[in-house]
């Protein structure tokens, strides 16, 4: 018979912790989702999902997930390839990668304030512009507490995200890949087209997936930043928990359980596009 | 006028020349291998033909057209790495398919293809995997496959049976030579294994420190080495430290032995030197004792030592044939023809 090995209790703490602090969370919220404030069961929390306000912030949610994810992803892919594939000297990699280390943990109050202290509407960067070369970014239109201000927060740190995810995958395109592929004609767009980028699809989506689920959860950074004159569903969330807004704390799980079946259906659209992506792999 | 033409090509990086003054003209349909020891600049020239070094100075004639400062898509060149390089995203039809869909062949024509060529490397029914499920023999003849599928003009091989084992590499070397000489295809072999560049070699270019040492047959390489390197580097080589005492009759004293080369010699000192299988134990010669005997199947390998080097002998297996034994001492010789006058 086979036993039990004592490896087991080395990833002991890992489970429980996994238990208690994101499945017994997550089953006590999709049960609230179900329930009202007598315990009894209705659907009527998930109908008030469909509130104007909620839909709202959901599609604000997503936008600034999808711009974020994909601006990320487009800028950290071309600065990793810049750095691995491009001409740039060898001692760029080091500090860059050490940066994106740190700022990719770089949020919450901390980037608020910093990006309000640089591009709010008297900020160091806002004011420089003004002074030196006669460029009022907030008459020409731009806000720090909108959609494109916290979007343009949140790639502060979305975008060395990225760079620390693909750089790894960017550094295992084998060189002779791309002499095999020129030797035989190809140009460097058919080279990425036909052998690159499918190669790199994978880890692509993975990033994808990973810069969406870390946009659209976050709430701290946009608390900071915006208060609640943004309404994403986090901050929706986090005035529900607080109480001072809603006082509904089962529209609050239904809320939830809507974020838990977005990011559900972004991670199950990104296991079928990367199954069928990686067809090749072994 | 030959098809491929190296002139006096040199590649430096930074301080350090890698390829100095490197000339070569390849007929069309020749099997030519580049031979020599790691940095001796084999695949650097290789890598210029193909167009992934530009040369410092010289020029690269195919076909009678200059493509020196060709891009390599530009050059109709197929190439076979050392590690396949197959495309993992691609089945083997998608690989070897590959330059022709680049090309912008229709995708008919590209089936009817692809499917000579596999049918050409013995894998017709593989079209339909992946590299990862192919062993590498598989893999490196569906890479001269993919490298044939374009019809280039010139075939570059950079040591494409290093990464195999005993077995497949002969047979895959084999093979590769019998669909070069089907194709008539001019071709450029870059290895450091000296049996695979003799076996299926028309000439050879031995390379030594970035330049050519010596260009010729396999047979001229091995019987006729022109410099001390080639004549080490080829084969194996028993060299004994002679004093001419005659230069005109051309005889020569090795550990008190004399013996006649017949053929003018440089006066002085010069190295003798001969193959393992040119010396034989003899009446007369340079005295030796025997310090070891290992059966190889087709040869016996006599281990001795003459003064104070250490020889090699192989004598064919001929059962029965009386053998010396470890300690005899022997007098050793070979035909006058056989030795090699190297300079000391």
């Amino acid at each position: 018979m086979k036993q039990i090995g004592w490896n087991w209790l080395g990833v002991v703490p890992f489970f429980a912790f996994a238990l208690l602090f994101l499945v017994l969370p997550t089953m006590n919220i999709v049960i609230g989702a179900f329930q009202n404030p007598q315990g009894e069961f209705t659907l009527r929390n998930l109908a008030g999902l469909s509130s104007p306000r909620i839909v709202d912030s959901f599609a604000i949610s997503i936008k600034v997930s999808l711009a974020t994810a994909i601006l990320g992803c487009l800028i950290g892919f071309a600065m990793a390839a810049a750095v691995v594939m491009g001409g740039l000297p060898g001692w760029v990699k080091a500090p860059l990668m050490t940066f994106s280390g740190v700022a990719s943990n770089f949020a919450g109050v901390p980037l608020a304030f910093a990006f309000i202290a640089t591009l709010g509407r008297i900020g160091l960067v806002t004011m420089l512009l003004r002074q030196w070369f006669g460029i009022n970014i907030y008459a020409m239109g731009f806000n720090l507490l909108s959609f494109w201000g916290l979007t343009l927060t949140y790639l502060f740190f979305q975008i060395p995200l990225m760079i620390l995810i693909i750089t790894p995958a960017l550094e295992g395109l084998k060189r002779e890949w791309r002499e095999a592929a020129e030797v035989l004609g190809a140009s460097t767009g058919q080279y990425w087209r036909m052998v690159a980028l499918p190669i790199l699809f994978p880890s692509l989506l993975g990033t994808f997936a990973l810069l969406f689920a870390n946009s659209f959860g976050a709430v701290a950074t946009a608390y900071a930043l915006t208060g609640s004159s943004l309404s994403i569903v986090p901050i929706m969330l986090f005035a529900q928990i607080r109480g001072d807004v809603l006082q509904d704390p089962h529209l609050g799980y239904a809320m939830a359980f809507g974020m838990i079946v977005v990011t559900g259906l972004a991670n199950l659209a990104y296991v079928i596009m990367r199954s069928r992506a990686e067809r090749w792999m072994r | 006028m030959s098809f491929l033409v190296l002139d006096h090509l040199r590649k430096s990086f930074g301080p350090t020349r890698v390829v100095d003054d490197f000339s070569l003209s390849v007929d069309k349909g020749e099997f030519i291998s580049f031979l020599g020891p790691s940095g001796c600049g084999k695949t650097t020239v290789l890598r210029m033909v193909a167009g992934f070094e530009a040369p410092s100075d010289g020029r690269i004639l195919i076909d009678g057209q200059d493509v020196t400062r060709l891009r390599p898509n530009q050059r109709q060149i197929g190439m076979v790495f050392q590690a396949y390089a197959l495309f993992p995203n691609l089945t083997v039809a998608g690989n070897v398919g590959f330059g022709l869909r680049v090309a912008g062949v229709p995708r008919a024509a590209r089936a009817d293809r692809v499917a000579e060529m596999l049918a050409l490397i013995g894998l017709p029914d593989l079209g339909g995997r992946y590299p990862w499920q192919l062993s590498g023999g598989q893999q490196q003849r569906v890479a001269l496959a993919r490298a044939l599928a374009p019809s280039p003009r010139v075939l570059l091989l950079d040591e494409p049976l290093s990464a195999l084992d005993a077995k497949i590499r002969l047979s895959l070397r084999n093979q590769i030579r019998d669909i070069q000489q089907q194709l008539g295809i001019t071709t450029i072999f870059v290895t450091h294994d000296q049996e695979e560049a003799l076996s299926i070699s028309d000439r050879i270019v031995v390379m030594h420190r970035g330049i050519a040492d010596q260009t010729g047959t396999p047979s001229d390489i091995y019987n006729h080495p022109a410099t001390g390197f080639v004549a080490g580097f080829v084969g194996t080589l028993n060299r004994f430290s002679a004093e001419v005492v005659d230069p005109v009759a051309g005889h020569v004293r090795v550990e008190g032995a004399d013996i006649a080369l017949g053929r003018l010699l440089p006066p002085g000192r010069v190295t003798l030197a001969a193959r393992p299988e040119s010396l034989k134990v003899a009446p007369e010669g340079i005295p030796a004792r025997i310090t070891g005997v290992e059966f190889l199947g087709s040869v016996h390998r006599l281990r001795a030592r003459a003064g104070g080097a250490e020889l090699v002998l192989d004598r064919f297996n001929a059962p029965g044939e009386a053998l010396p034994r470890p300690g005899d001492h022997v007098r050793i010789s070979a035909a006058p023809a056989a030795w090699l006058v190297l300079p000391e």
